[in-house]
């Protein structure tokens, strides 16, 4: 007896997305499904599946253990601890309106590693075994203490190969800071909200601030040239901005890849604004313009490829399974292994959005801290749970070899991490992008297909659809 | 205009047949279904037949694969976490 283990999913053009539990994806029509579902399938039917490795004999042999790896290629392995987001000031010197929970003011004081804590995360970082290490540095805004950073950056010269971010606001540029930038393993992140107007709503409140950070934005780009510096946009999606807006910004930095997020409350702003705990159809609707005029502009001007990034993970997580390391994105997605937030008290948290959650005052999801190590037993806790792999709903959609798990994401909305997967934004989110990248990758539009295959690193217009009898 | 499709169900088993519409229900926003004796009414105001006929095929094949691949499925993974 052969079974073909597929799952099913329908788009609104009709077509149905049929993927197998090894990932591997095709089109098929409501008849081919009906008669799959009959027990009628052809003679091509059948050869169609066989071809594909999707036919298995129950008594296994060759295509069983080729679903097996296919399988095994899609499960993430959290290696060993190797990146780390540190906090080394929580004090800022901006106060944007999304960004209440997570800073202190300029002035305020005990919101800095104190020597004590500094000498630990340097001890920390010596009993790292790992040949090479990513850290980025947040905050706050941690180019007020440069001199932390550099204390890092210069501890970590014994690893193979390190890699840091610097995530700021770029308000200020001191020496020391461009002394820093200069390094070729630095790299900068920024945030960019589109026209000057957006921006300065949301963050710098002032036009005399406005300028200091477009010219920062500016000289670094001069010194840099593109590459150096990424950027994320903060959307407000009661009132977003055109597309244009925001992508000829982007453009006119030389930053051609743009992860377009609508604003994350927390805490007390989101009892504010209750809406925000789930994505409304009308983001869906901006998103999917927004990615249509990437496609539109890279069509028209194929000098450089623009690209909204979580719709390219999203794309690689399709087609290049193990590709992406976006731990947003992943299954299983156990917490507090490969990555580790370290705060500016020296407390541990899973990531950024868990230490939000805890300053806020939601729940307490600190894994340990610097003196007394990771917490094994909240860690594990939480981990009994971050796998979509036997969730029963997971169990049925098309998606699940190429979506994850957000425990973190969960409690922020839901404060529990039990609910039907369904009833998730997380998983309505990711249905609605998963239906709309394979409504792109089933188009016959060459434009399409031309993004598409940049965002695959692909060369030249491959049909990337695979079609049933 | 809304649309709408109708399907029997008589071949599936009451707890599959549940299953179904539950599964449209939250699968597929917009659509309503309605199981009336033996026959599946589905109806929507945002979609085409077309795609209400795709639905219904998808869950019905959902349900085929879930019972015809548990025991192939429990294999899979004894194998690779064994």
């Amino acid at each position: 007896m052969s079974i073909a283990p597929l799952r099913f999913r329908a788009l609104p053009s009709g077509d149905i997305v049929c993927v197998s539990d090894a990932g591997n994806a095709f089109k098929a029509s409501a008849d081919f499904v009906e008669r799959f579902c009959s027990g009628s399938l052809s003679v091509e039917d059948r050869a169609y599946l066989d071809d594909r490795g999707d036919l298995l004999e129950t008594d296994h042999g060759l295509a069983w253990e080729g679903f097996a790896h296919g399988v095994a290629r899609r499960l993430s392995v959290a290696s060993r601890l190797d990146y780390l987001i540190l906090v080394p000031s929580l004090r800022c010197n901006l106060s944007c309106d999304y960004c209440q929970v997570s800073r202190a003011s300029e002035k305020a004081r005990g919101f800095d590693w104190t020597d004590e804590t500094l000498r630990q995360v340097l001890e920390f970082i010596d009993c790292l075994e790992t040949p090479s290490i990513k850290i980025e540095f947040q905050g706050g805004e941690p180019t007020l203490r440069p001199d932390l950073i550099a204390a890092v950056i210069e501890r970590c010269a014994r690893f193979e190969r390190a890699e840091f971010v610097v995530c700021t606001n770029l308000q200020q540029l001191s020496a020391e800071i461009l002394a820093i930038f200069d390094r070729p393993d630095v790299f900068i992140s920024t945030s960019l909200d589109g026209a000057p107007g957006d921006h300065e709503r949301h963050r710098t409140q002032t036009k005399a601030r406005t300028g200091e950070f477009l010219s920062n934005l500016e000289a670094l780009y001069r010194r840099y040239g593109p590459g150096k510096i990424s950027a994320l946009p903060t959307i407000d999606p009661r009132s977003p901005p055109e597309p244009s807006e925001i992508i000829d910004a982007y453009v006119s930095f030389g930053i051609h890849n743009i992860f377009l997020r609508p604003i994350n409350y927390h805490g007390f702003a989101r009892r504010r604004y209750k809406e925000s705990v789930e994505q409304s159809q009308s983001w869906a609707s901006y998103y999917e313009g927004f990615v249509h005029e990437l496609i539109r502009r890279n069509w028209a001007d194929r000098s450089r490829v623009l690209q909204e990034t979580y719709f390219g993970i999203c794309l690689r997580r399709i087609f290049k399974p193990g590709f992406e390391r976006h731990v947003d994105l992943r299954n299983p997605n156990p917490i507090g292994t490969d990555y580790l937030l370290i705060d500016y008290d020296g407390k541990f948290y899973p990531s950024d959005e868990a230490r939000m959650l805890a300053r806020s005052g939601i729940i307490d999801l600190s894994i340990g801290d610097l003196q007394s190590g990771i917490d094994e037993a909240r860690r594990q806790l939480m981990n009994r749970s971050a796998s979509n792999t036997f969730d029963q709903d997971c169990q049925r959609c098309a998606y699940q070899p190429f979506c994850g798990r957000d425990l973190i994401d969960d409690l922020a909305r839901y404060g529990r991490i039990d609910l039907p997967r369904t009833e998730t934004e997380f998983c309505r989110k990711h249905r609605g992008i998963f239906d709309f990248v394979f409504a792109l990758i089933f188009s016959d539009d060459p434009a399409v297909r031309y993004s598409l295959c940049r965002w695959l690193g692909l060369p030249g217009e491959i049909e990337l659809a695979e079609v049933a009898p | 205009m809304p649309m709408s499709y109708t399907s029997s169900l008589r071949a599936l088993r009451e707890h599959d047949r549940t299953n179904i519409v539950g599964a449209l229900k939250c699968n597929y926003p917009g659509i309503s279904a309605e199981l009336r004796d033996d026959d599946l009414h589905l109806s929507s105001d945002q979609h085409d037949e077309s795609f209400l006929r795709s639905a219904l095929a998808s869950e019905l094949a959902t349900v085929k694969v879930i019972r015809e691949a548990a025991q192939l499925r429990s294999a899979l993974f004894d194998y690779l976490l064994g």
